[in-house]
């Protein structure tokens, strides 16, 4: 696995999109995690924005959350854009028929392509947690003052405006960590997801749209699925179940308070695992059956 | 001599379209083996299935007499159409990305490039290549791993004079290590000058497979004239005359069977016809092909 990863390794370094997707993600992080949280934490310049923030962590288990929920927008429209580019130019310049002809088996080519992707959805996962543990640590030692804190939103509707203290306790440090073994599955899911895709179209711009595309059409079919009276089916299909592993909290946090948040689905984590088995096995079967031109 | 590769029944269809049909081959080592035929004729895509890079519809091959291609991969050095390599990448580091491929010594690098005279160059970046250059340096990505076998489709193609020269004398002297050589071209006459076995292809289909002596021999032609006042009739009327066709000076016939020029004169002679003109005409593989596959 070493060989392939540094023969991909050598391969990718030139890219000129591998590097700015791959700047882009790991100075982004870190500004939006660390960096606006603790100004707009201070006020915003005197401006008073303290709450306008939507990543503001206010506890350990929402610091995890906010991570990687922010880096799994970056993954999905950073990273597996590098994948997507990068496979389909191989195709494109014919270097994928080129390396068969050099001395690589299908299956050592397969084996290069999901190397390669383990290990960026690892180095990323890394990353992630570097810069949550960071933000963890930062935010757990400026915390603020729980008499100053706005009510949670469901005080607010229920008229009981009250502070409600143990939201506002940091917790312990690594409250919500599985958030990372959330992040961890989701990613190497989508970027699953952009191999199979890159390898179905091999055409660039092609393989963007359908990237997108089945994200829609998984819309469309949680849509018509619901309509049908199908709601226990939606969170078994593939998108829903990589989606699960980080949803959408911010309604939930809002109405619910902050210890709704600390919940790694295990149903979907497994799910996106079996989906991940099966999309390799379809990319095999896709790359196999053809030939390479 | 031991038997390099073998083709059997091998097909590609693409839909109803037959681009490989039922081909059958031997070749062994040593030989340095042309592939001819006119485009769309199927010898790139025969040269992907031998390569596994294109999925045969039905038939085998097996190379070294191993049913197993994946293990004889790293006796087998390989250009297929138009040279690739990572255009950013320098002509070392596209070498090294072989060469890992192919698991062999990167010290094989400077070796090669040396061999194909681009040792000066390994360090500018591919995109910077002539064609020449980019052809000479997908053979030393062939050479990389010092194999048995080199296949190589269209090296020639796209280069000028010079350049078809600077690469026919290269592939010569690889022949002359022993090594086994597989080459198709459209450029016949390098084909004649480099090969010393041929196949034929046409519409998919194999059509002549041989020495290039043998196929040049098979059937003999010959310059002839006579003043004969009714000459032309009596060639049409010769049954041991295949064919004939006029040049500025003589007669151009083509016979039945491998006379030589003294069998010639005399069954000539017994006919009544007394030849002033008789030379065996040496014929060109250009000419050969051009009458097979027309």
């Amino acid at each position: 696995m070493k060989k392939y990863l540094q023969i991909e390794y050598m391969k990718i370094k030139g890219n000129s999109s591998f590097k700015v997707f791959t700047l882009l993600f790991l100075i982004l992080m870190p500004i939006l995690i660390i960096v606006l949280p603790s100004y707009f934490k201070d006020g915003l310049f005197g401006l008073g924005m303290e709450d306008s923030y939507p990543f503001m962590p206010r506890t350990a288990s929402s610091t995890w959350y906010y991570t990687t929920y922010i880096a799994s927008w970056f993954s999905f429209y950073l990273l597996s854009f590098i994948i997507i580019f990068h496979i389909t130019s191989e195709y494109a310049a014919k270097t994928v028929r080129q390396n068969i002809i050099d001395g690589y088996s299908k299956l050592d080519y397969l084996k290069s392509k999901i190397g390669m992707v383990v290990f960026m959805a690892t180095a990323a996962t890394i990353y992630v947690f570097i810069i949550g543990l960071i933000a963890a640590l930062y935010f757990k030692g400026n915390q603020p003052d729980p008499s100053t804190q706005m009510p949670d939103l469901a005080s607010m509707m229920t008229g009981t405006l009250s502070n409600n203290s143990t939201e506002l306790d940091f917790g312990g440090m690594f409250d919500g960590i599985l958030f990372v073994l959330g992040f961890y599955i989701q990613i190497l899911a989508y970027f699953i997801v952009a191999v199979l895709i890159s390898m179905l179209v091999r055409k660039g711009a092609l393989a963007v749209l359908l990237f997108f595309g089945v994200f829609f059409i998984n819309m469309i079919l949680t849509a018509v699925i619901s309509t049908q009276g199908g709601e226990d089916l939606i969170e078994y299909l593939p998108f829903n179940s990589f989606s699960g592993l980080l949803p959408n909290f911010e309604m939930e946090f809002l109405l619910f308070g902050l210890g709704e948040m600390e919940t790694l689905s295990l149903t979907n984590a497994l799910l996106s695992i079996g989906y991940i088995v099966i999309f390799i096995f379809l990319t095999k079967v896709i790359f196999y059956k053809r030939d390479v031109v | 001599m031991s038997e390099v590769l073998e083709i059997k029944n091998l097909s590609k269809k693409y839909g109803n379209f037959i681009a490989v049909d039922n081909l059958s081959l031997k070749i062994n080592s040593g030989e340095v083996f042309g592939i001819l035929g006119p485009n769309g004729s199927g010898k790139t895509t025969t040269l992907g299935m031998l390569l596994g890079v294109i999925n045969e519809s039905s038939g085998s091959y097996s190379w070294f007499g191993k049913p197993d291609f994946e293990n004889c991969r790293q006796q087998i050095g390989s250009i297929l159409e138009h040279p690739i390599f990572y255009p950013e990448l320098s002509a070392y580091r596209n070498l090294e990305i072989a060469s890992m491929i192919k698991g062999c010594d990167k010290n094989r690098i400077d070796v090669v490039l040396e061999r194909v005279g681009l040792l000066e160059r390994k360090k500018s970046n591919y995109n910077t290549f002539s064609l020449g250059m980019k052809q000479r340096l997908s053979l030393a990505s062939a050479l990389l791993s010092n194999p048995d076998v080199l296949v190589l489709d269209e090296p020639t193609n796209g280069l000028d004079p010079e350049g078809i020269n600077y690469m026919r004398e290269l592939i010569l002297s690889i022949a002359a290590e022993g090594k086994t050589i597989i080459i198709s071209s459209h450029l016949l006459d390098e084909i004649q000058k480099m090969c010393s076995h041929v196949a034929i292809l046409k519409n998919g289909k194999l059509i002549k497979a041989g020495s290039i002596a043998s196929i040049l021999s098979d059937k003999k032609h010959f310059e002839v004239n006579s003043k004969h006042p009714d000459f032309e009739e009596r060639l049409a009327s010769l049954s041991f005359v295949v064919s004939f066709a006029k040049e500025s000076s003589h007669y151009l016939i083509r016979c039945s069977e491998d006379f030589d020029s003294q069998v010639i004169n005399e069954m000539f002679f017994t006919e009544g016809i007394v030849l002033n003109h008789l030379v065996l005409h040496k014929e060109s593989l250009e000419a050969e092909f051009l009458n097979l596959v027309q």
